[in-house]
């Protein structure tokens, strides 16, 4: 049940000024991001995490919601007028909003982009107000091999959609799960490969080690490319009107209801993300229009579709990560390390011993989305300009960014270090297609496998119950499940192309 | 030398490595498992990795992703802002790699980009030093000027 005098002081956190600015900013930041093709709102949150030290955590994590819902929005603007989705989650709002904007219609569909962004973030918000606490309830019924199965399905759910193969995947999480074994171990209070060096006794701190992965690596990837983007014309004249016409918002109804709830479900599911989400609730609607053939030739529908789903995703992947504390992709295993760095354990016992703190996450969910239409209606026309900055001005910056955030944390230059030598693999990681969402999950759910494992074998003497608890098994089975899917589904794809060739 | 070979040679070399050092580990007698316990399965796993990507050479079905050297110049400037940082501090450090790594992305030697990276070093530095520490209260590493 939502207490109503924590409800209200969350709020009052939330509506002070000086955080309702903070907010709005993260928006706009998270906004610019996400409209910059390359830099992901995964990057923009881990950025940000450490200007949130010194807040409250009510503060830090509405600024960090908010970086995350301006992200996933500002992808569409440069889906629709370069046809470049600036996060992968605005791949399908590039079917119809690229052949809207050669049409001359390039602020509109921005406009309908911002308004179903926003009715998609406040739905999948709705249900995360209903579902997370029920759901956050159950789980404190969770033993420990229930959370030993429950993670190990979140890795294996990611390791089997992530890459083009299964092996990579896997070998990404592993030294995700490996390297979080470096440092103090938290059952025995001793340290492990700490090589005798005393910075390494603390072991990979997740802030910087984020930072570098997201950061420091997609920084190296960008200056080897061109100084700046190319594309033809004036970005700013090309917009033209953006405000959606209220006729056809109200037409688009049953279309922004649908599309929401598919991207809240697909949410809910670990690693699939807004990018699947997008283009499912595409499909569905063409499928249930009564002009299907005019999708992919500039339509409102199909805009509206994607951005009102894959901004859903924002809800549905919070009511898993708060309630159990784990994170289904790489952008909420960061909001969930901007969680710990105030001393606050994500999982059920939050709801417990820190409710105004999930009560501000919720409001910061539905202001954030208002802001982030306000905002993309008011002034997407100076906010896409963004575009058109050269690398040799924003990389430095970012650089430095990174730099002083991780610094500020601990006041360690080891932790810059420790970020750039992330970085680095990150960058060899992406290079040589090794997929990053796995280490990150490895990264931050491999103290909870080895914790809840090691706790039931003390308790028990065995592990047994793994195999007889009937919510352990069911998500081993899980695991198992997406293992074997994946597998199916790669071999068929990669024996497709010789059928066509032999036949 | 296909990269799956590669990684899969430098994962069994780090591996034994990782092996190695848990022999070092201080062994509990208050925890059935140990310490040791978890990181061992770990490399046990790396391990089968590293064999089947060396056994099954080139998995890859399209082009591995090119390797820039203007990414590892970029890196190595970053590397070394981050060891001098402590030594020189912020204020001094920070305007000369923004100037430099500038020019370095930016590719052409003329005075309106040099103006343009003096003016950007300065900006940047003198903003991220005013919110550190006047809106966060962090003091950023002072070196010779502490």
């Amino acid at each position: 049940m939502l207490d109503p005098v924590l409800l209200g002081n969350a709020l009052a956190i939330v509506l002070d000024p000086w955080n309702l600015l903070i907010l709005v900013l993260g928006v706009v930041f998270g906004i610019v991001v996400g409209i910059i093709p390359g830099l992901s709102s995964t990057m923009a949150v881990a950025l940000l995490i450490p200007f949130t030290f010194t807040m409250q955590p009510e503060a830090a994590m509405s600024l960090l919601v908010a970086v995350f819902v301006g992200g996933i929005s500002g992808g569409a603007v440069t889906a629709i007028l370069i046809r470049m989705p600036g996060t992968p989650a605005s791949v399908a709002t590039t079917l119809d909003g690229f052949p809207m904007a050669q049409k001359g219609l390039a602020g509109r569909a921005i406009g309908h982009a911002a308004v179903a962004s926003m009715f998609g973030t406040v739905i999948s918000g709705v249900f995360l107000v209903v579902t997370a606490p029920l759901l956050a309830e159950f789980a404190l019924k969770f033993y420990f091999a229930d959370y030993v199965a429950v993670c190990v399905f979140a890795l294996t759910a990611v390791i089997a959609i992530s890459g083009d193969r299964l092996i990579r995947g896997v070998v990404t999480a592993t030294i995700g799960l490996l390297a979080a074994t470096f440092g103090i171990s938290a059952e025995d209070g001793l340290p492990r490969f700490d090589f005798g060096v005393p910075s390494m006794m603390s072991g990979v701190d997740l802030i910087p080690a984020l930072i570098g992965f997201f950061a420091i690596s997609q920084i190296m990837h960008e200056v080897a490319g061109p100084d700046r983007m190319k594309f033809d014309g004036d970005l700013r004249r090309s917009i033209g009107r953006v405000l959606p016409g209220l006729g056809e918002m109200r037409r688009n109804t049953f279309n922004y209801i649908r599309s929401a709830l598919i991207g809240t479900v697909v949410g809910v599911i670990p690693a699939v993300g807004g990018g699947p989400a997008g283009l499912i609730a595409y499909a569905q609607a063409k499928n249930s229009s009564k002009t299907p053939e005019k999708f992919g030739t500039g339509v409102p529908e199909g805009v509206i579709a994607s951005e009102a789903a894959n901004n859903a995703t924002v809800g549905g992947a919070l009511i898993i990560a708060l309630t159990l504390g784990i994170p289904g992709d790489a952008v909420t295993a960061v909001l969930l390390g901007g969680l710990m760095i105030h001393g606050l354990q994500p999982g059920s016992l939050l709801f417990v011993n820190s409710p105004t703190v999930v009560y501000a996450i919720y409001f910061s969910v539905f202001f954030g989305s208002i802001v982030m239409a306000v905002v993309l209606l008011l002034s997407v026309r100076w906010l896409a300009r963004v575009v058109e900055v050269p690398k040799r001005i924003l990389m430095p910056a970012l650089f430095i960014l990174a730099c002083s955030g991780v610094f500020a944390l601990n006041n360690r230059a080891f932790d810059l270090l420790v970020m750039c030598a992330f970085g680095l693999l990150g960058y060899v990681f992406d290079r040589f297609r090794y997929p990053l969402p796995p280490f990150v999950l490895g990264l931050l759910l491999g103290p909870l496998i080895e914790g809840n494992f090691r706790k039931m074998v003390g308790a028990d003497g065995h592990a047994w119950a793994l195999f007889t608890r009937p919510l352990a098994v069911t998500f081993l089975l899980l695991a198992v499940g997406s293992v074997v899917y994946s597998l199916v589904i790669r071999r068929r794809q990669a024996r497709d192309p010789k059928e066509e060739a032999t036949g | 030398m296909q990269q799956d070979r590669i990684v899969g040679i430098g994962l069994l070399a780090g591996g034994a490595l990782l092996l190695f050092e848990t022999f070092s580990f201080r062994v509990n007698d208050w925890e059935p498992l140990g310490m040791a316990f978890w990181p061992r399965l770990l490399l046990a796993l790396l391990g089968f990795c590293a064999v089947f990507l060396i056994v099954k050479g080139r998995l890859d079905d399209g082009p591995f992703l090119s390797v820039h050297a203007r990414s590892f110049l970029a890196l190595g400037l970053g590397v070394a802002y981050v060891v001098l940082l402590p030594r020189i501090g912020f204020l001094l450090l920070t305007p000369a790699f923004v100037f430099a790594a500038s020019l370095l992305i930016g590719r052409e030697l003329r005075w309106q980009r040099l103006v343009e990276a003096a003016a950007l070093a300065v900006v940047t530095t003198l903003a991220l030093d005013l919110v550190f520490k006047q809106v966060l209260l962090v003091q950023l590493p002072e070196g010779l000027l502490g």
